[in-house]
């Protein structure tokens, strides 16, 4: 098989009085080698510059046991050895006889190296006093022969084919890869330590843990490039100075994320259009920011959920997932994780058209929501998203690596519900953190059963149907204790969040 | 890269075994990532002696075989029955002692072992020049012409070589260790041992002197250009001990020119190109040429299996 190879001007070429031969160095041409029917042969031994035949082994893609030497480096002062060898064989294995005297072209011969080092820096580098007798033998086997060996001061010639004997450094090496690695012995003052803090958790742990939790539930992990397009920044607030690439290959890869969001989002619309709707993601990401020292990484964990809840079914109704299912999903990592101590509130963000935000101790922990139709629509998503945005660092700081076990309680459960008339405004988290400072002792769980709102409330009421759950780990409950503590919380709902009690 | 043991041997005197000559070469830098063993026939011709038949008659319970008696040395005479038709009485034969596993040219690895056939005790078998590896032919037994005494080793007879081949796991700093000249020189200094790199023969005068016009333009990619004239050569194979020295090493033998120039390169580290004085009319020039000239060359990837073309290996 014959291929046809474009030559450039940098291709060094052995060429006869009308046309290219052999690429030097490199290969050979289709019909300029032996053939069986070959009387009479040049034979030619060169010393070709490592770098044009690295360059043109390179931009040809061929790699010939040749080229794998010329781009080394071969020896400039074997060339007449070589083919004194090589003749006196051929005339040996193929009879035929010498034709030509033996053409040698060499205006600049290339000379020896000169590096003058000193007895003591050997020793300073190798760390041992390796007697100068070794190291003039040592060398002088090698090939590189002393000029002077005067007192401290060593000057020695390296002949061109050592080709990686420059520095005085090197010379070094030369003596202490012969004299042996192993026979330098270590100092018993010699000690070490870890410069780096290890982390004192590990991340992985974290990954895990809520890795399994998240798959489990019917999420999937997905990995996303941290490059991103400039111009989803323009979408976010305080998105306008990233981290830009210098050297982008492409706009899409112009900038580092400043959040998980919209690499999330993509994946989403590249399933969505392949008919699948029904998408739970997660991701353990970074994202880069500048601060005015440099940059800054932080660790994210994001959620994304879309379509319905789950698959279609006989058994079940379609229902599409909600601002509800995403929460549920955040309240299952937080008791996973044993968080408590977490305030709510409601956040006004450019990411999100509606959402909440959880803190703790006045670090945000968690923002989550449904994702602003503007930022759906950059992405071309025409079904709603819920994403949340974890700080994953935070969450490794809470991340507890002992379980503490409680016995299950031996006296029964009671359960007490009250419905509440109160203001439009006023929040079930209220009424709950209002309880549990009222009650602390043996008050378990609330929860809202039932929520209502009509124009025979008044206009700026609702009505929330609450259970209370109430047990004792000591004893059983007896109905003059329930009665006291539900008249307590009953007197608090009223007096401070102007709860009308519905009887 | 691979190096073979007895070749470093034409170049300093090894006497220690080739794990230890190994672990020396690790130990100053060139890695050793694997030794292996090289038989120019494989199994070695392990248990395969010379013998001579001493008796031949025909097998008492079978037309096509025969029973024999073979004299292995060492007095020892091995019964032997034989299917070959050519197995006579004073042969000199090839045989397979009880216990030598033999590796065919074609098929699976075989031992031997005594065994009766049709009723008569055969202890070893005469070997075919295909059952011992040595060749296709299957003409009946081998038949050997020499003055060498029973119980001489096949492998002496044949002259099998038995390597053991160094994998060296080159770092791109160390081109002047990339031939086995190269590897010689560390060891000299590792080991204190003189190398010798063989006497110097000068060339013959050339008695005809061709008219040959060699130029170098570009001397930057080019510093020194070195070649010579040879007539009269004829193309053939090379014979075993060349064959066997660039096998080792993992190279197919293609031609006694190639395999010169070959030679020398995996010897002195010097890469030779032999240009078919035909094409090169009388004239040499390394120069570049203009942007986009069209040149033809072979595959890069079939040149080096493609013997038809014997240059392609060398450039």
């Amino acid at each position: 098989m014959e291929i046809k190879e474009k030559l450039t001007a940098k291709d060094l070429m052995i060429c006869n009085a009308d046309e290219p031969m052999c690429i030097a160095g490199v290969f050979g041409g289709l019909d300029s080698g032996v053939k069986p029917e070959t009387t009479a042969i040049f034979l030619e031994s060169a010393y070709f510059s490592p770098d044009y035949v690295r360059k043109t082994a390179q931009h040809h893609g061929i790699k010939t046991d040749s080229s794998f030497r010329f781009e080394r480096g071969t020896d400039p002062n074997i060339t007449v050895d070589a083919l004194n060898k090589a003749a006196t064989l051929i005339l040996e294995l193929a009879e035929g006889e010498i034709a030509s005297d033996l053409i040698d072209i060499y205006p600049t011969p290339i000379q020896n190296f000169e590096i003058e080092t000193s007895f003591s820096y050997i020793h300073k580098l190798i760390g041992k006093k390796i007697p100068s007798e070794t190291i003039v033998e040592i060398l002088s086997n090698l090939g590189i022969s002393i000029l002077e060996e005067k007192e401290d001061t060593l000057k020695v010639s390296v002949p061109p084919f050592k080709v990686d004997v420059q520095r005085e450094a090197d010379i070094v090496e030369e003596v202490l890869r012969i004299y042996g690695y192993d026979n330098i012995e270590i100092n018993t003052k010699i000690r070490t330590e870890y410069i780096a803090d290890f982390p004192k958790k590990d991340k992985a742990k974290l990954h895990g843990k809520l890795g399994n939790l998240l798959t489990g539930a019917g999420f999937s992990e997905i990995v996303t490039n941290s490059l991103t397009r400039e111009s989803y920044q323009k979408l976010i607030e305080n998105g306008d100075n990233p981290v830009l690439i210098l050297n982008k290959l492409s706009e899409d890869l112009g900038v580092m994320r400043q959040t998980l969001l919209f690499s999330g989002l993509e994946v989403i619309a590249y399933n969505v259009n392949r008919r699948q709707k029904d998408l739970k993601f997660y991701e353990f990401g970074k994202t880069y920011f500048k601060t005015e020292k440099g940059y800054t990484e932080k660790d994210r964990l994001a959620l994304f959920i879309t379509g319905n809840q789950h698959d279609e079914s006989w058994i079940a109704k379609d229902a599409p997932a909600d601002f509800f299912t995403l929460k549920n999903f955040i309240q299952r990592i937080i008791e996973k994780l044993n968080i408590k101590g977490l305030t709510i509130k409601t956040i006004s963000s450019s990411y999100f058209s509606e959402g909440l935000e959880y803190q703790i101790k006045g670090k945000t922990l968690v923002q989550f929501g449904k994702v602003a139709d503007k930022i759906l629509k950059a992405i071309d998503l025409k079904q709603a998203v819920y994403s949340a945005d974890f700080d994953a660092a935070l969450l490794l700081d809470l991340l507890s690596e002992t379980t503490v076990y409680q016995e299950i309680s031996k006296f029964p459960e009671v359960r007490r519900d009250l419905s509440l008339v109160i203001d439009k405004g006023v929040t079930f988290d209220q009424i709950k953190q209002l309880a549990q400072s009222k009650e602390r002792k043996i008050l378990q769980e609330i929860n809202v059963f039932d929520v209502y709102e009509g124009s025979n409330l008044g206009d700026n009421k609702k009505s929330y149907s609450v259970s209370f759950y109430l047990q004792d780990n000591e004893k059983t409950l007896t109905d003059k204790v329930i009665d006291q503590t539900m008249q307590k919380l009953m007197d608090s709902f009223e007096k401070d969040l102007g709860a009308i009690i519905r009887k | 890269m691979k190096i073979s043991y007895n070749w470093l041997q034409q170049f300093i005197q090894l006497t220690e075994p080739a794990e230890e000559i190994g672990a020396l070469l690790t130990k100053s830098g060139l890695e050793v990532e694997g030794i292996e063993k090289f038989e120019s026939i494989q199994g070695g011709l392990c248990g395969i002696v010379i013998g001579k038949v001493l008796t031949c008659e025909k097998h008492p319970g079978a037309d096509k075989l025969k029973k024999t008696t073979v004299d292995i040395g060492n007095g020892t005479i091995l019964p032997i029955v034989c299917g070959a038709a050519n197995v006579a009485e004073g042969q000199k034969v090839v045989v397979a002692t009880v216990g030598a596993t033999l590796y065919p040219t074609e098929g699976e690895p075989f031992k031997i072992s005594k065994a009766k056939i049709r009723g008569e005790v055969s202890e070893g078998m005469i070997c075919a020049e295909d059952e011992i590896g040595l060749g296709k032919s299957h003409d009946g037994i081998m038949v050997l012409q020499t003055e060498l005494p029973v119980g001489t080793s096949a492998a002496e007879y044949f002259k099998v070589e038995n390597d053991y081949t160094f994998e060296i796991g080159l770092t791109p700093n160390r081109a002047d260790a990339a031939s086995h000249l190269g590897v010689a020189r560390d060891l000299r200094a590792l080991l204190k041992r003189e190398i010798c790199k063989g006497e110097e023969k000068s060339l013959p005068a050339p008695k005809e002197k061709f008219n040959i016009n060699v130029s170098v333009e570009n001397t930057e990619a080019c510093p020194r250009y070195s070649g010579i004239v040879i007539k009269g050569v004829s193309v053939k194979e090379s014979p075993e001990w060349l064959k066997n020295r660039l096998k080792s090493i993992g190279i197919s033998p293609i031609n006694n020119i190639v395999d010169c120039t070959n030679f020398i390169l995996h010897d002195l580290g010097q890469p030779l190109h032999a240009f078919d004085l035909a094409k090169v009319g009388n004239t040499i020039k390394v120069k570049t040429v203009a942007d986009g000239t069209e040149f033809v060359t072979l595959d890069g990837n079939k040149r080096k299996t493609d013997s038809q073309r014997p240059h392609d290996l060398q450039c």
